[in-house]
């Protein structure tokens, strides 16, 4: 498990680009997938970042925005605190969004808990220059971009099956 | 008479937001940061529901809420599990362990609110 194939990269960044899309919408930002996921941000930034693996593929997750656009998500009180909180929270429900799109592959991620970085222009660099796949999403409050650093199995994500049990989705209540 | 409800996330956001939800619907809200925490808030207070997290540092919600059915005091306890989370396996595992439901964030105040009245009548 050495890097990632085209097409793999290609499903990634599609689930990808989708996960933050939606993650966005979903607390209130109309937002939208932009082509350039090095677009300069617009003053001081926070960083989310969180792990995963399991026996088909494994890397880290970041997602980094400016402290603008995580407090136009309306869930902190906007102090320095709470945003940082509040980041860890995004790359969480980035990466859970991510999983579970996956599992139509038949990929089922494990996760860590979420580390946050702060600082003003942070530039991600993995040691080993790992495969990544980069997306970013924009909205009048900013723009927030993903980077996936990861390996694959030669035979992960060969195509959604369709027979896989999905579990529950985003906003959904199971009762037992 | 006033029911509680704990919240047991890692993050301060999350349960910043449940409080933000149930406190003006007549809930008093404690919090716990992980599983140990949680388990160390249930052994201590007198707490009629549990909301919990899934991916926690320490103690994550499913061993917390294993480690529950196993104590007699605290296995009748109903739990919402509340995470990322939509994998079956882990949804069935909450089931067995006793969990009463799984909602996959984010989190709808209606949908918390609903489940709530229901479990806590």
């Amino acid at each position: 498990m050495k890097t990632i194939a085209p097409r793999q990269r290609d499903i990634l960044s599609d689930l990808l680009s989708a996960s933050i899309v939606e993650l966005l919408d979903a607390y209130g930002l109309d937002a939208v997938a932009v082509d350039d996921p090095d677009i300069a941000e617009e003053g001081p930034g926070v960083a989310g970042v969180i792990g995963f693996v399991c026996d088909a593929m494994r890397g880290s997750l970041v997602v980094y925005g400016s402290k603008r656009l995580l407090a136009a998500m309306g869930q902190t009180n906007g102090s320095d605190l709470g945003l940082r909180d509040w980041a860890g929270e995004v790359a969480n429900q980035t990466l859970g969004r991510l999983k579970n799109k996956l599992l139509h592959y038949g990929v089922m991620l494990n996760m860590t808990t979420p580390v946050v970085v702060v600082g003003f222009r942070l530039d991600v660099t993995a040691p080993g220059a790992a495969p990544r796949v980069a997306v970013a999403a924009s909205s009048v409050h900013g723009t927030v971009r993903v980077a996936l650093d990861v390996v694959a199995e030669p035979d992960a994500l060969v195509g959604a099956i369709e027979s896989i049990p999905m579990g529950a989705v985003e906003g959904e209540l199971l009762l037992f | 008479m006033e029911k509680t409800v704990l919240i047991v996330d890692d993050s301060a956001t999350i349960r910043n937001q449940v409080r933000g939800i149930l406190t003006p619907v007549g809930y008093r809200v404690l919090e716990a940061a992980d599983g140990h925490e949680g388990l160390d808030v249930l052994k201590r207070e007198s707490v009629q529901g549990v909301v919990c997290d899934v991916n926690m540092p320490r103690m994550d919600g499913l061993e917390m809420l294993e480690l529950m059915r196993k104590d007699q005091k605290l296995a009748a306890l109903p739990v919402v599990m509340l995470t990322t989370e939509g994998q079956p396996e882990l949804i069935q595992r909450a089931k067995a362990s006793g969990a009463k439901g799984w909602i996959v964030k984010p989190c709808k105040p209606d949908l918390l609110t609903g489940v709530m009245r229901k479990l806590l009548a």
